[in-house]
Formats: structure tokens, C-alpha cells, sequence
């Protein structure tokens, strides 16, 4: 895979653009490749960004800093990247001067791999795929909210269960687009 | 009988039985230190996560963070559950209602598990590299899921998962890629990426249930199914109190929420559905009642239908 789909399907990543498979496929070589991940991290920053006009500080290790300095000597390039319902083509893209870097770029140090002597074999399997929708089939947004918040009351008695946190996962991962 | 129990009957009859790695599973998952990542998936969508999870004679920490997408995360500790949700620039907190690490509803619903669903052991299996023993729950009525579980042999943690529709297919899963089990995990590891301080904080208080009976009925459950709490939450905005009456057959969760709503308020009427959570709402005079689980959809619409008020 060269340079170039590379950073494509980085990006794709970033922005929940993939399949599972190809998300497996991407967090293994995020785990083994060091400046993949802090390419990973960079896009992430400028995925939050772009989202909220805003960023917190949080470093980490000084690892922020770093990042900032590395953005604004070396800029970014994105081909297209939807945001809302419209594709924005971006040609060469700089963060705002004076923002620091989103927090999650401190994920990106602290996702280490200890494969040790593990296969890398993921086994991936085929789930059967039905039309399962992504998020509460209501147009409401009043009745939405009400629903997401009786989930996340509901899914603390889950929570007691055998599944610990993986109910959460529905919470992290609803689908607002 | 403790998990102890189960170890002893398990290496005596050399056999080991669906139930000795289900409570394995539960035990694990509460008190062992690990760091992992896996893919939940919803059907034909998929989303990337990390989850961290420590124990100690303190309790339980853990934290929840998304991967791909908007950078939500889930942090939880004895006391309290954090959902931070940036592209909806809030922050819900609820309480947390953490058990003691050593006991479950399942090991407390023994009898009932293995008379609504059966267990089975289904042969060996490899995830994120690492062994796993794949354990088989099927329902034994329409009104509930099944699952398939891989779970760690060495440790008896959750690898991987499937809950399954009537006709068998995958619902939603999730599936590990890497896991870590470590001696040690920060408090740096658990503090989230974004503290949330500029976005809405919504804050849900629980009462205990000592207070006035319910005058809610609910006069059909499948058949298992108990209620395990009731509890009355005040939303930190509107202070409408909202009444939760929790119901489990010891695998399966069904909470029925009744809230008064104001004229402005758009109730839910009818079905909603989430991947695999079901949601069914009606009203009864000035109240919403809704009941959401994870059950087939005729199971919410029966239970919703079936909830009258005292005279």
C-alpha cells in the first residue's frame, strides 16, 4: 500500500468512513507502525478541529507541543472530507493559528502494543449484516434526547451484568449523521 | 455457590460446565486490570474503541473511548458515570451503581439463567491472538436474545461477542484486537482526553426506593424476569422526576421509565428501535411510559402494554 492510500485510508478512518474490516485493518498497523500513529494523531486534531472550531489542551508529555510545532512547519493535505451532509474539497489545510492540538492526540502515545509473542492473527469473521439502523428511528429530536438518556440510566444496571462497559460502546458509538 | 464452588465441581467431574465460565467472565471483567481495543459492531456498521479497566481496593475505574468518529467517551467509578459527548457538546452523569466484584445477578439468578435460555459450551476458537473457550446461550422462548461469547482462556475475559436475533443473525458484537492484561494502569490512563468544562452538564440523581410505593403495575413480563431495582432519577434540567423500575431474568435488562411530560413535551408512541435495544412508548394520561431493553421488539411492546396505574 503506498504513501498515498495510505494517508487516504487514514483519513477515512478518522472520519468513521470504514468498514470493520478495514478498522481492523488500520488499528493493526496503528499498533505496529510508530509514525503511523502519530500521523493518526495529527489527522484526529484537525478532525476535531475542523468538527468544533475549538480545542482543548490537554498535553501530554509535552507530546502537544510537539505536534503543534511539527502542523505548523508541515501542513496537511486533505483530497475531500464530508462535513454534515456536504463534501468540502480541501486542498491544503494549516490549524488556526494559536490552537492548540485536541487531547486525543495523547491517545496516540499512550496506544502501545505489547504484542510480545502473540499472532497477529485477527480472525476476523463475516457477521451475518442486516438492516440494523444506526441510531433511534424517531424524527423527534425532543423524543431522541429522552431515549438516549433513559440508554444510558438503562445501560448502568447492564452494566452490573456480564458485560461491564460494553454497554456503553452503544453510547459511544451512536451515530448522530 | 460461589465461583469457588463451581472451580472445585468443574476440576472434580472434569468437565467444565457453560456456567463455571460464564461467572469466570463476570469475575474477570470486574477484577482484573486491562487495556484493550476491539471493534463494536451494529449490524453492518462498525466503530472502533478502547477501553481501560482497573481494580483495587478502592473499587472500580474504568473509561470507554471512542476511536473513530466524534471523540465520546464513558468513564465510570463507585460513584459516578461520566458520558462526555462532544458533538453534542454535553456531558451526562449519572450514578454509578458498581457491585460488590465477587457477585453478579447472574450467580443470584442461577436457577432462573438455565431454565429460560441453555448454556453449551462450543469448542475452541482464537481472538486478538489469544485462545478462547466459545460459550453458546440461546433463549428457550421468543422474547429474549441469544448470545455467543469467546472468552480468554487464560483469563476468562470477554474476547468477543454476539447477540443474536430470532432468526440467528448478528445483532451486534463486538470483537477485541488487542488486549492487554497489565499489573498496573495509571490514574493518568483513566482521566479523559477532554474534561467536557465548556459543554452543558447534565446531572441525573437517583433516589432510593424507600420512598412511596410505586403506583405503576406491570402486569406482564416474560417468564424469569423480576424486578431487581426501582429507583426514582431527577434529571439536573427539567427536575421532573422520572420513575425507573429495572427488571432481569439475570442475563437480559428491561427498564420501564415513567415520566410526567408537560404539554410542549413530544411523547414517543410506538416502537423505536437502536441496533439491538428496543424501545416502546405510550401515554397514560399526563405520563410517558417508556421500556427499553434489549429484547425483541414484541417483548417491549407487550411488557409497555401491559403497565396500568393504581386507582
Amino acid at each position: 500500500m503506498n504513501e498515498h492510500t495510505t494517508d487516504e485510508l487514514l483519513s477515512a478512518f478518522v472520519d468513521d468512513e470504514l468498514t470493520g474490516e478495514q478498522q481492523v485493518e488500520v488499528l493493526e498497523r496503528l499498533m505496529a507502525e510508530p509514525k503511523l500513529r502519530d500521523k493518526w494523531g495529527r489527522y484526529h486534531a484537525i478532525s476535531h478541529v475542523m468538527d468544533r472550531g475549538e480545542v482543548d489542551l490537554r498535553g501530554a508529555n509535552g507530546l502537544a507541543d510537539r505536534v503543534r510545532e511539527q502542523l505548523t512547519v508541515q501542513p496537511i493535505e486533505f483530497k475531500r472530507r464530508v462535513v454534515g451532509n456536504r463534501r468540502t474539497h480541501l486542498r491544503w489545510m494549516r490549524p488556526v493559528a494559536g490552537l492548540a492540538l485536541a487531547a486525543t492526540v495523547a491517545t496516540v502515545a499512550i496506544l502501545t502494543v505489547r504484542s510480545a509473542n502473540q499472532s497477529r492473527t485477527l480472525g476476523v469473521e463475516t457477521v451475518a449484516q442486516i438492516g440494523t439502523p444506526l441510531r433511534w428511528d424517531v424524527s423527534q429530536p425532543a423524543v431522541e434526547a429522552r431515549l438516549n438518556r433513559y440508554l444510558v440510566n438503562h445501560s448502568e444496571y447492564m452494566n452490573r451484568g456480564m458485560y461491564g462497559m460494553h454497554p456503553y460502546a452503544r453510547i459511544v458509538g451512536y451515530q448522530t449523521r | 455457590m460461589g465461583l469457588a464452588g463451581f472451580g472445585r465441581e468443574a476440576m472434580a467431574g472434569g468437565e467444565e460446565p457453560a456456567r463455571f465460565w460464564l461467572e469466570r467472565m463476570i469475575s474477570a471483567t470486574r477484577s482484573l486490570n486491562y487495556d484493550g481495543t476491539f471493534v463494536f459492531r451494529k449490524g453492518s456498521y462498525s466503530e472502533s474503541m478502547r477501553i481501560i479497566h482497573r481494580a483495587d481496593d478502592s473499587g472500580e475505574r474504568e473509561r470507554l473511548i471512542s476511536l473513530t468518529g466524534a471523540a465520546r467517551e464513558v468513564l465510570r467509578d463507585n460513584s459516578t458515570v461520566t458520558c462526555i459527548l462532544p458533538d453534542a457538546n454535553s456531558v451526562v452523569v449519572g450514578q454509578s451503581r458498581a457491585t460488590s466484584l465477587v457477585s453478579s445477578p447472574v450467580l443470584n439468578a442461577d436457577t432462573r439463567l438455565t431454565q429460560h435460555y441453555s448454556l453449551e459450551m462450543s469448542g475452541m476458537s482464537r481472538v486478538a491472538g489469544r485462545p478462547a473457550k466459545v460459550l453458546k446461550i440461546r433463549p428457550k422462548d421468543q422474547y429474549r436474545y441469544g448470545h455467543t461469547l469467546w472468552l480468554d482462556q487464560s483469563s476468562g475475559l470477554l474476547l468477543k461477542s454476539e447477540l443474536l436475533g430470532a432468526a440467528g443473525e448478528s445483532l451486534e458484537g463486538i470483537e477485541y484486537v488487542n488486549l492487554t492484561l497489565t499489573g498496573a494502569i495509571s490514574d493518568e490512563l483513566l482521566r479523559p482526553d477532554n474534561d467536557g468544562s465548556r459543554f452543558q452538564w447534565v446531572h441525573t440523581k437517583a433516589a432510593s426506593d424507600s420512598a412511596s410505593p410505586t403506583q405503576w403495575r406491570v402486569r406482564w413480563l416474560p417468564e424469569g424476569f423480576a424486578m431487581s431495582e426501582r429507583v426514582v432519577d431527577i434529571p439536573s434540567i427539567k427536575r421532573i422526576p422520572v420513575e425507573h423500575l429495572v427488571y432481569t431474568d439475570g442475563l437480559a435488562y428491561l427498564s420501564v421509565f415513567i415520566e410526567r411530560t408537560q404539554e410542549v413535551e413530544e411523547p414517543l408512541k410506538g416502537i423505536s428501535r437502536m441496533g439491538a435495544v428496543s424501545a416502546f412508548g405510550k401515554m397514560m394520561g399526563d405520563y410517558q411510559i417508556t421500556v427499553v431493553g434489549e429484547v425483541p421488539e414484541k417483548t417491549v411492546i407487550q411488557v409497555g402494554n401491559s403497565i396500568a396505574k393504581d386507582k
